[in-house]
């Protein structure tokens, strides 16, 4: 049985769905990372996700517009991260507690609306497959790699998009700053509040096309919980990747690859418990992150909310 | 520039940090703003660097009034300010520093920004390399590159916030000259915040002194050091001379103790530190001075060699077991390491009581903190938490929480950044200490400071440790020659 595991066909099938299933988790860890970087722990993005999965899902299913399903997603993102904003930034709320409402917010607010919107799980048809001409035509690499759909595609992108905003421009310069030390920053002249007001928000966005990507591209069915905990997965990534987009990506593709492999080996039959082989990539992370990961030192302003004067 | 600040008060709850001060200052003029810890100094430039605002009184530039929302609002009329501890973001580069909130394009410009501070830092003979992580940089390098960035932020009066305490003689000529060169040269002001009587008659040409938030006068300088003192202090406290001392046997022996860490090793240290003695290490921040204590405290594993405590082999004991024995180590980092910010003065006494019972004994333990209050004369309430106390009250508190007897006792810069009364108090205590036989090591970046003290006197440079060389026979110059590597 195992060895069927290793033939050809099945190892590509296992990479195909690892780069599918990377995406989710690129959107909300990449977003999460922002906003780590700022100096906010957003511990909510699961429950933003589930709004986002829930909002793009109904709109895509009421209108058969995928688009505006996406941009409700988006916009339900934008709104919850701009709430956990006021929460941490003008509240100074404690951020690990706010972000668990913001979670338990999410969670029950889009079961409400599926149990009285929708009642029962339907499907829709999620954006389709797009080949990258010539690309896709390349022998296992096309077929890995450039037979996704747009979102698969996007959340890739994002990865050096994050990289260049973050290192290269003046905007990425003052979420690194806000991070390390909000009084400093504040007396070069940079907005703490401002700073911090634009990751979440931005944060909120991709958790919000994270779920919107289950529901509309990779699953296409919306049920209570979809997510089933995805977005912490994300906020543990951003630590396993140093909180560097390159790190994200990496901690995101073995994360996704077992994940895979597990569901292969479900599919395939092959004798293990089903219940250890869900358990697997978790388990694995633990290890990857215990063995590999080299040992960086968080923002250090995370977590502190900021105060101007003593 | 012309700077006026008028009737200036601020208060901190009931504590009157500033109760109305009015003050001028012109362009081309180094001013020294001398006052003992708790004047109200660092207060007052605070308000004129747009770091706090006044509850009263008003900022006049030019003679127009005017209010700072922030410190870069400060800056975009001309004034700034380096702080003690500099606000800069250490795992940044310097380049990244630079060119935070300066460049307002979308993508920044490494190559302009680079060579535009590399001419700011060769102007001025600063030696800072734009590549490098702030958290490299000596404390020295730190002040530098936030002059450099306040004044291509077009800052036209500059403060200095005890801008000599942590860098070395070599980078303090620097700082001078470029001060002397800001001023005459280029026309700004310079106000410089200090308690070094010596720095302010070398360098300014008029003096302010602040007394318990108020101005106590203004008078040209040099002047009679006598002068600034009991404008400071209200009279000339009087110094007291070393007491002379029978040294016991030998409390700790190093013996070919070498340290090594990824930055620096620290080589094949023989030396013995006597009950009653006290012995001094000098040298550069960063020699191996801290180390050195570290290892003699517990905190560190030398790689070679062994310690002995009163003849006993030490060297493989936990800073406990060493605790439990006589040893104790205060830490220059009060806040970071020395004391629990939280906590209040009640809770550190308990927790540094040698033996704990289950239950605490809330009400015994307040009778010993209001004794303890008492003997060391610290500014606060037994429940006044540790943040809330001054530098010199922080320090007096961990002189309270040492208990008694001692036979070694390990210190790291022990009267940094406090003035004379606070540190001629805490030399008292010391030498207290000294009569009952406790074995004192210290380190110090007061040359003064360590030959005035000492008994016998080391110095570290690059981790390797000098002759050792008696306190009474040294001069000053003599220690900066050793502090160079020279023999």
């Amino acid at each position: 049985m195992i060895t069927e595991l290793l033939s050809l066909n099945v190892l590509i099938g296992i990479a195909t769905s690892g780069i599918r299933l990377a995406t989710p988790y690129l959107y909300a860890a990449i977003g999460e990372t922002f906003g780590q970087r700022s100096g906010v722990l957003n511990l909510g993005v699961d429950g933003m996700m589930l709004l986002g999965a829930y909002a793009g899902f109904y709109v895509a299913f009421t209108t058969g517009n995928l688009w505006f399903g996406l941009l409700a997603a988006i916009i339900v993102g934008a709104v919850m991260g701009l709430a956990m904003a006021f929460i941490s930034v003008n509240l100074q709320a404690e951020q690990g507690i706010s972000g668990i409402g913001i979670y338990l917010f999410g969670l029950g607010m889009s079961d409400l609306l599926f149990q009285k919107t929708l009642g029962t799980v339907e499907t829709v048809k999620g954006f389709r497959s797009i080949s990258v001409p010539y690309l896709s035509d390349i022998p296992i690499i096309g077929e890995i790699f450039f037979q996704h759909n747009i979102l698969v595609y996007g959340a890739f992108a994002l990865v050096p998009l994050a990289w260049f905003v973050l290192n290269k421009t003046t905007l990425g310069l003052k979420i690194r700053a806000v991070g390390e030390n909000t009084q400093a920053a504040d007396s070069l002249g940079v907005s703490v509040s401002g700073v911090r007001y634009f990751t979440l928000t931005l944060g909120g966005i991709l958790s919000g096309i994270a779920g919107a990507s289950l529901s509309i591209a990779l699953l296409n069915v919306f049920q209570v919980n979809l997510t089933n905990g995805l977005g912490f997965i994300a906020v543990a990534l951003v630590y396993f990747g140093s909180w560097r987009p390159g790190g994200v990506l990496f901690g995101s593709l073995i994360f996704s690859l077992v994940n895979a492999l597990q569901v292969w080996v479900q599919v395939l039959g092959i004798d293990i418990p089903s219940d250890i082989a869900v358990m697997m990539p978790y388990v694995l992370t633990i290890l990857v992150l215990v063995f590999t990961v080299q040992r960086t030192r968080p923002p250090s302003a995370l977590t502190k909310p900021f105060e101007r004067g003593e | 520039m012309q700077v006026e600040l008028q009737d200036i008060h601020k208060f901190f709850g009931p504590v009157k940090a500033n109760a109305g001060i009015s003050l001028q200052f012109e362009g081309s003029k180094v001013y020294g703003l001398l006052g003992e810890n708790g004047a109200g100094k660092s207060t007052l430039m605070k308000i004129l660097s747009g770091y706090q605002p006044a509850d009263r009184g008003q900022i006049i530039l030019d003679s127009k009034p005017t209010y700072f929302v922030s410190p870069a609002n400060a800056l975009t009329q001309g004034i700034g300010m380096v702080y003690q501890d500099p606000l800069d973001i250490p795992p940044l580069r310097v380049i990244d520093n630079y060119l935070l909130a300066k460049d307002k394009k979308l993508i920044l410009n490494y190559q302009a920004a680079k060579k535009e501070m590399k001419d700011l830092l060769s102007k001025y003979n600063f030696d800072v390399d734009p590549d490098y992580l702030i958290e490299s940089l000596s404390l020295g390098q730190r002040q530098q590159l936030e002059l450099v960035r306040l004044l291509s932020g077009g800052a036209e009066l500059l403060i200095l916030d005890e801008p000599t305490t942590g860098i070395s003689a070599e980078q303090k000529e620097v700082l001078f000259d470029s001060i002397r060169r800001l001023a005459y040269d280029e026309g700004k002001t310079v106000i410089l915040v200090s308690h070094k009587l010596d720095e302010v008659q070398e360098l300014c040409d008029y003096a302010y002194v602040l007394r318990q938030g108020k101005l106590v006068g203004g008078i040209k300088v040099p002047c009679p050091n006598e002068r600034l003192v009991e404008m400071m202090f209200g009279q000339i406290p009087v110094r007291e001379v070393r007491p002379d001392h029978e040294l016991g046997k030998t409390v700790l022996e190093l013996k070919n103790l070498s340290i090594e860490t990824p930055r620096l090793t620290v080589q094949n240290i023989n030396l013995e530190v006597k009950s009653g003695e006290v012995f001094g290490l000098a040298g550069l921040e960063g020699s191996g001075q801290k180390l050195l204590l570290q290892a003699c405290a517990g905190l560190l594993r030398p790689s070679q060699g062994n310690l002995l405590l009163q003849d006993e082999e030490i060297t493989n004991w936990s800073y406990h077991h060493r605790q439990q024995a006589g040893v104790a180590y205060l830490a220059a980092g009060r806040l970071e390491e020395g004391l629990v910010a939280g906590l209040s003065i009640t809770e550190h006494i308990v927790l540094a009581q040698p033996k704990h019972d289950f239950l605490v004994d809330w009400r015994a333990a307040r009778d010993i903190t209001t004794e303890r209050i008492k003997t060391y004369q610290i500014v606060g309430r037994p429940d006044s938490t540790a943040d809330q106390l001054s530098g010199g009250n922080q320090q007096r508190l961990l002189f309270s929480l040492l208990n008694s007897p001692l036979k070694l006792l390990l210190l790291e810069h022990p009267t940094r950044g406090l003035d004379i009364r606070s540190t001629d108090w805490i030399w008292g205590l010391l030498n207290e200490r000294r009569k009952d036989g406790t074995a004192i090591l210290f380190m110090s970046a007061d040359l003064d400071e360590v030959i005035e003290r000492s008994d016998r006197i080391a110095v570290l440079s690059g981790g390797v440790m000098s002759r050792i060389v008696n306190a009474k026979e040294t001069t000053v110059d003599e220690l900066g020659h050793l502090i160079g590597g020279q023999a």
